[in-house]
């Protein structure tokens, strides 16, 4: 019987100067360039969805397809007007100038509910004393809303 | 003229290859940012941070390439990098989750054509041979992708073929 000849990965390369290159010194121009490249994938899809390619994204946002083009390549530097009308014809929203609500992020809390019987007397008082045990949220003050059993 | 395939930089959507040529000591990528790093810092710094955004975010999604800069279907094709920016990378795109990057340098201002600069033909045309010569081992079964995509595998270590 032929013995089966293993199968590797190709080898990782390292080098000093791989290792240079890929080192993310400016976070600032980093996020900038995710950001973009989001974007120009957002938009992507809101075309498709729309159900333009991009010639006749082009025709209707009546601009060259070598612009649009440039736009989703994640490279361009947009104009607060070019991005309104891109909302307008796409309905979408890229733009939000309303600042969004800050919701404190206290502690994550998993709590998992189970479908056997609750335990006699006041379940979202059992519940309630297990939350004032994580003596960490204690201050935070945390409020059980209600429990609904089944 | 025989190639090594290797792996340089793997990330949760993207894995990024290069070759190294036989007998040279560095890869094709490595070439490409030795002979750019002092001229254009910003340049690679901008390429780099869209490899880390392909890798880890979005994928090698077509969008973010200048596609069909090698013969038709091999793949061959070029790194946006910014539009006023002078560099160009060749690479070749597996789908969105591998890609092959190559070699490349500065884009005249004003070029039109690829065969405007002998640097960019040169490093252009190298990198639709490569994709060719894999190509043919994928055919002949020398290698081979991973399920995912991810992996270039072979009985071969290291990977080397002919080109």
């Amino acid at each position: 019987m032929p013995m089966k000849t293993k199968k590797n990965p190709a080898r990782t390369h390292k080098s000093d100067v791989l290792d240079d290159f890929f080192s993310v010194k400016d976070k600032k121009e980093y996020n900038k360039t995710e950001k973009n490249m989001l974007l120009a994938i957002r938009i992507e899809s809101a075309m498709k969805k729309c159900g333009y390619n991009k010639l006749q994204f082009a025709q209707a946002m009546e601009v060259q397809p070598s612009m649009v083009t440039r736009w989703l390549s994640g490279t361009h530097n947009f104009t607060i007007e070019t991005l309104y009308d891109i909302e307008n014809l796409l309905s979408i929203c890229v733009i939000n100038p309303i600042e969004p609500t800050l919701i404190e992020v206290i502690d994550h809390l998993h709590v998992t509910v189970s479908t056997t019987k609750l335990p006699a007397g006041n379940p979202a008082g059992n519940l309630n004393y297990n939350i004032s045990n994580l003596t960490h949220l204690q201050t935070h003050k945390p409020q059980l809303l209600k429990v609904i059993p089944n | 003229m025989q190639i090594e395939i290797v792996k340089i930089r793997s990330g949760i959507e993207t894995a990024f290859f290069t070759v190294r040529i036989v007998g040279e000591q560095h890869t094709l990528f490595e070439k490409f940012i030795i002979e750019n790093q002092t001229k254009y810092p910003n340049e690679l710094n901008d390429l780099k941070n869209r490899m880390h955004v392909i890798a880890s975010k979005t994928g090698a999604r077509e969008q973010f390439f200048k596609m069909d800069e090698g013969n038709p279907g091999d793949g061959v094709c070029a790194l946006y990098d910014l539009p006023e920016k002078k560099l160009r990378l060749y690479c070749i795109r597996y789908g969105c989750v591998a890609v092959i990057l190559g070699g490349g340098g500065e884009k005249p201002e004003g070029m039109k054509a690829l065969q405007e600069s002998e640097k960019l033909t040169e490093e252009n045309y190298l990198l639709r041979d490569v994709s060719s010569a894999i190509t043919s081992a994928l055919k002949d079964g020398l290698i081979e992708w991973s399920s995912d995509g991810m992996e270039i595998i072979s009985h071969l270590d290291p990977i080397i073929i002919e080109i």
